[in-house]
């Protein structure tokens, strides 16, 4: 029994099952962030934030576990422009849509002052890293 | 298919069992994601009731009440009494099933009816005695003039009393002797002294209203248009203020008068205003968007807050329904419906438009008889579609029980299900398009 729960071609089709899980919990959660912000409660009546970021926590601790007991190490790829550019849009949106009912003016500051947060925490802790 | 772990490589085997094991990963989500669609589209509606917990905020449906009077705590429902219980939604549902758990396994309720109807809460009240004209008519039948004064019809003793008083005859309002039995006959005005309860009075752009022989001030001219017309009044100028006390309290607006004080709106009854807490709760319950009345601080400030009027809430006393069919008007006081008996009574209580009502609400009825649950001997449930009661207006669901022998329950439950259909379909979307556009665009109200 030990043997076959250490069989690592195993845990190399668990790791990679993981991952397209991953995959699709985070689309998954895209989503129901952009519908509940049209919507509030339409998707978390039926299924909570708390479960959705409960199965992410466990599916990335579960992975980083694994990719160390497998020592897989992907090369640490170069930031994707696209990509956050897209995240950007996507959050200023968000943001910008929760605030919808303060002042417009404050709403802009409010929303300014979220990205460049972000922009600093982002330098802080990814960039310095890479 | 994305591979999105390429750089991993499996042996032949294990790849083809990785390839067949995200494909199903994918199905499964797919199939996870229309499950949720279908539960967004095609909703249930639960409502619960625990007698073990009667107070808990967890119970959904309001206390259920014996012979629709008294509250039942215990679950307790003597032979031959009725237990009876209200589900408030605001939208249509296709099938109901109803289920009744029974706190010892001795009551036996097999082939107990639960009877059940639709209307607006308000609107199944029992039937109080019809009410006359609204206090302050004045109205002329032949040749004989009448006040209503303090709910009696008091007529004036000669014609002169009426002129050397200031009344204006073409203010009264001509109406047949049927229109006038529902008053109860008061002693006839003799005296040009002194002006008999119920007189309106305009004193500069102010109205007033004699009330046990003081002067109440209507808190606004568009308050005191909820109530009566500007011909009504007597015209008399500020010496007059000194021949009457003047009272401390504020006449405001008839009640069930709807208002708007910014973008919130409220629902005016006996002193108390209810703000409504959403436009749901607004169109569920019949109530016209034209038919609310901008208001200002002080007009408000007359008023006491009231509890937040949600689905749950009842149509307040003042509320008056107009039945479809026969076009009959029945006012709501102190949780009973009063008959406005004819048109002439109906009109001096109508200021805006009433909550029209099918009169078939009170006589159609389902009844589903309870079968005994596989799974456990204390739980009855059965199951109704609601087709027949589909086109009544109103999402007011009354559930009544009246079992042969005494019974103890100790939960009921509730499911409002849709059916799969195309019309439930369009509905849905046609809702969560109104939803979302009721997020970002604010009503403004005229």
């Amino acid at each position: 029994m030990f043997k076959f729960m250490l069989n690592k071609n195993l845990l190399l089709l668990a790791y990679k099952l993981l991952t397209d899980l991953l995959f699709l919990v985070l689309i998954f959660f895209t989503f129901t962030l952009v519908i509940e912000s049209l919507l509030p409660g339409i998707i978390t009546s039926h299924i909570s934030f708390l479960k959705i970021i409960f199965l992410l926590a466990l599916n990335l601790l579960t992975l980083y576990f694994l990719g160390h007991y497998l020592k897989i190490n992907f090369p640490t790829n170069q930031t994707n422009k696209k990509t956050v550019l897209f995240l950007t849009v996507l959050f200023s949106l968000l943001i910008f849509n929760s605030l919808l009912k303060l002042n417009i003016f404050l709403a802009i500051i409010i929303l300014f002052l979220a990205l460049l947060i972000s922009y600093f925490l982002y330098q802080e802790f990814l960039e310095v890293n890479s | 298919m994305l591979d999105l772990t390429k750089e991993i490589q499996l042996n032949p085997h294990y790849q083809s069992l990785y390839k067949k094991l995200r494909l199903v990963l994918y199905i499964l989500a797919i199939s996870i994601t229309f499950y949720l669609a279908y539960l967004i589209l095609f909703p249930h509606k639960y409502y619960a009731f625990s007698f073990l917990n009667p107070h808990s905020n967890k119970n959904s449906l309001s206390i259920p009440l014996l012979n629709k009077s008294h509250p039942d705590y215990n679950g307790v429902v003597p032979a031959n009494s009725s237990l009876s219980f209200d589900a408030n939604l605001a939208d249509g549902y296709s099938k109901i099933k109803i289920t009744l758990t029974t706190l010892h396994q001795s009551s036996n309720l097999t082939h107990l009816a639960v009877s059940l109807r639709k209307s607006y809460q308000a609107f199944l009240y029992k039937k109080g005695s019809p009410i006359g004209f609204r206090d302050g008519s004045l109205l002329k039948n032949n040749q004989h003039f009448y006040l209503i004064s303090d709910g009696h019809l008091r007529e004036f003793s000669q014609l002169n009393i009426l002129k050397k008083l200031g009344y204006n005859l073409k203010s009264f309002q001509t109406v047949t002797p049927q229109d006038l039995k529902y008053n109860p006959l008061g002693s006839p005005i003799t005296s040009f002294q002194q002006y008999p309860n119920s007189t309106i009075f305009k004193i500069n752009t102010d109205y007033y209203l004699l009330v046990n022989q003081r002067l109440e001030k209507f808190v606004s001219t568009q308050a005191f248009k909820t109530r009566y017309q500007a011909q009504q009044s007597i015209e008399k100028n500020i010496s007059f203020l000194k021949k009457y006390p003047l009272a401390k309290n504020s006449i405001g607006f008839a009640d069930g008068t709807l208002v708007s004080r910014g973008i919130s709106v409220y629902i005016l009854s006996q002193g108390v205003f209810y703000p409504i807490n959403n436009a749901q709760t607004f169109e569920s319950k019949g109530w016209q968007w034209k038919n609310i009345i901008p208001i200002n601080e002080n007009e408000l400030a007359i008023y006491k807050k009231g509890k937040l009027f949600n689905i749950k809430g009842v149509h307040p006393t003042g509320t008056i329904f107009k039945v479809l069919e026969n076009s009959h008007y029945y006012l709501i006081k102190n949780h009973q419906k009063h008959l406005l008996p004819t048109p002439a009574i109906a009109n001096s209580w109508l200021f805006k438009g009433p909550i029209l009502i099918s009169g078939k609400s009170l006589t159609t009825m389902l009844s589903c008889y309870l079968k005994k649950d596989l799974l456990s001997s204390s739980t009855y449930s059965c199951e109704t579609t609601t087709q027949q009661l589909a086109n009544l207006i109103g999402h007011d669901y009354e559930f009544k029980v009246s079992p042969p022998k005494n019974i103890q329950l100790s939960f009921i439950n509730l499911d409002f299900k849709k059916d799969f259909t195309k019309l439930n379909l369009k509905n849905s979307l046609k809702n969560l398009f109104y939803k979302i556009i009721g997020n970002y665009v604010q009503i403004h109200v005229k």
